[in-house]
């Protein structure tokens, strides 16, 4: 169903720009995949063109479309470390995040979901960003870490938007309570379509390489005054990055596809998600 | 957490109140009323007791001390509520006072038929405050002493598996208060934890026993015994509590064979059991999710506002202060006349 999602999302910035629906329609058949690749450096990859890009899907050559989604609305889904670990960077947090919230553009969408002994959805995605001051004022930091609970919960969340999310996960990086195995994380992450960061305060290693699968990486904070820079540098990221949209044709396979995103121009790197999940009952 | 915030609300209270005002109060009603009043209402009806100072708990205890054994059990049961109750405020001399009074107390108390009751229903409620805290070093103690003086009782032997438990997750790894926690000692704890639980199996059928037993054969990937044994608790008993976590842990020790189908059947039903907790939706949408099939729906299910004691998954990990609450007013009515 993601996967369909996605494909949603390719048609959808072709042919209706700046214009989404808030409910995802689904299709019985896939046709494209949507990639977001992040290239760096960042300062020389603003000008790539299509035939810049080479992708491979399990090995394959694929042609790719490259996708204009500058003008495209965003979905950003904060997903914070409320336990007691984090009582003394919350004040900071809170300052951190009303500077991200204005950097969103009126269309974008915004979302909340905090964690210590228990996962909240403090403020499902809304285009009425000032909710977000009165969500997090109601959180008081407590309790224990469940930190992998929380990062399946958003996104579980982000399914209930259309277009592109940018999942950022601010925490220590130590879970401690969550039901949720690692394994059970990573695999489900394979399986998702969004982009997830990681914001770490703290030494922890439970996050180590999930965002990579997503192709998002792990922001390292030094010291709580830096949250702020550090989630800015997240959502100017996710905005530079390119999506491609990839197409399938009739001989997708069920099973896990493996992808990789070349770049052919000088030494720019690519950052990308590392495959994906086709469902059989998609394929028929 | 209802208790723990009408807990806190009221000692917030009771700090502002001027010294001379709490003079009054304990001067005003006696420690023999105090206790009455304990007896009715529980520590909301004697919320100035947990702001007494060290001095006022100290005068409390002598006249508890010469109390008939009866009344004693009641100023045990009652210190033992208040220094739960300090312990979340503020620790220090007063939470201190408060627990030397309910130890000095107990151990006055000779062992009889006629107080075997109140002393096993102390111990628990003294221990889950110890699992509480993840004094984990203390628990274990505290829970060795209970099975030399009821070496048959169930629910001193569920509790020692308990201490290991927790000293095998993340949570008591962390928290090195008295015990080898180590990462290497993690396997160790669970094969200790599995023989209490074990042991607890033979002298009496006990569906707790049986669940935890369960999961800590799937946590040291002995699939078919963890089967087993959580198929057990669904015949041993019907409480919502159990069964929801039962189906969390046979979804995921299906998880670990890769039968998705029936993992997901498991946690399924866990969700329809607690529509509010959160867990059991969770756990849903990532083996969905594992299978290709993200379920953009399950989002609904997630809670705005979830608490602990909606989800028994809390409960059990944390052996949470719900626990020690329900501990303490068993002890209360078992107490009070």
């Amino acid at each position: 169903m993601s996967v369909t999602r996605q494909i949603l999302a390719c048609v959808l910035a072709l042919s209706w720009a700046g214009n989404l629906s808030a409910q995802p329609q689904f299709r019985s058949r896939i046709d494209a995949l949507a990639v977001d690749v992040l290239v760096k450096p960042g300062s020389a990859s603003d000008q790539l063109s299509q035939a810049d890009f080479e992708v491979r899907d399990n090995g394959e050559r694929r042609t790719a479309t490259l996708l204009d989604t500058r003008v495209l609305p965003i979905n950003v889904i904060l997903v914070l470390d409320t336990s007691r670990s984090a009582a003394s960077y919350f004040q900071d947090l809170r300052a951190s995040v009303a500077q991200l919230r204005a950097q969103l553009r009126p269309a974008d969408q915004i979302g909340l979901v905090s964690f210590s002994d228990v996962v909240d959805v403090d403020l499902r995605p809304t285009k009425a960003h000032w909710l977000l001051s009165d969500a997090l004022g109601r959180i008081i930091p407590y309790g224990r870490t469940s930190l992998f609970d929380a990062v399946v919960a958003s996104m579980a969340l982000s399914h209930s938007v259309a277009g592109r999310t940018l999942v950022v996960v601010v925490s220590d990086g130590i879970d401690n309570s969550s039901f949720t195995r690692r394994r059970s994380v990573e695999a489900a992450i394979r399986a998702y379509d969004g982009v997830i960061y990681t914001v770490l305060f703290g030494r922890g290693r439970d996050m180590d390489g999930l965002a990579a699968i997503t192709g998002g990486e792990d922001l390292i904070v030094k010291t709580p005054a830096q949250t702020g820079t550090v989630l800015l540098r997240a959502l100017e990221q996710f905005r530079r990055r390119y999506v491609l949209s990839v197409p399938l044709g009739s001989t997708a396979i069920a099973g896990w596809h493996r992808l990789e995103v070349k770049v052919r121009k000088g030494e720019l790197k690519a950052k990308y998600r590392s495959g994906y999940w086709m469902p059989e009952s998609l394929t028929r | 957490m209802p208790r723990h915030i009408h807990i806190l609300a009221a000692v917030a209270v009771c700090a502002t109140f001027p010294v001379t005002r709490l003079a009054a109060v304990i001067n005003e009603q006696s420690y023999e009323e105090v206790l009455t009043d304990y007896c009715k209402g529980g520590l909301p009806a004697v919320t100035h007791v947990i702001a007494w100072s060290t001095k006022q708990v100290q005068e409390g205890m002598r006249v508890a001390e010469s109390l008939p054994p009866k009344r004693r059990m009641v100023a045990a049961a009652m210190h033992l509520d208040a220094h739960s109750a300090r312990w979340k405020y503020e620790r220090g001399a007063i939470e201190a006072a408060h627990g030397e009074a309910t130890k000095a107390l107990v151990n006055r108390m000779r062992l009889s038929p006629e107080n075997d009751v109140f002393i096993k229903r102390w111990m628990l409620a003294s221990g889950y405050f110890l699992f509480e805290h993840l004094f984990l070093g203390d628990a274990d103690q505290h829970f060795a002493k209970a099975r030399a003086i009821f070496p048959r009782d169930v629910d001193f032997v569920v509790a020692s598996g308990i201490v290991h438990e927790l000293a095998a997750h993340p949570l008591g790894q962390q928290v090195l208060r008295g015990m080898d926690v180590s990462r290497d000692s993690r396997q160790r704890h669970l094969a200790v934890a599995a023989s209490f639980y074990r042991l607890a199996g033979s002298n009496e059928p006990s569906a707790e026993a049986y669940l935890r037993l369960g999961r800590v054969e799937s946590l040291t990937g002995n699939r078919q015994r963890a089967i087993a044994s959580l198929n057990r608790v669904g015949t041993l008993t019907v409480e919502p509590d159990l069964v929801y976590t039962m189906h969390l842990f046979l979804g995921q020790v299906r998880e670990d064979g890769g039968e998705w189908s029936e993992a997901e059947q498991h946690y399924q039903r866990a969700a329809s059991l607690f529509p509010l907790a959160p867990t059991a939706t969770i756990a849903l949408y990532a083996v969905r999710s594992i299978q290709g099939r993200s379920d953009w729906s399950l989002q609904n299910s997630l809670p705005g506002s979830g608490r602990p004691g909606d989800d028994p998954w809390n409960e059990y990990l944390f052996t949470s202060s719900a626990r020690t609450s329900r501990e303490l007013e068993l002890l209360r009515r078992t107490s009070c006349p």
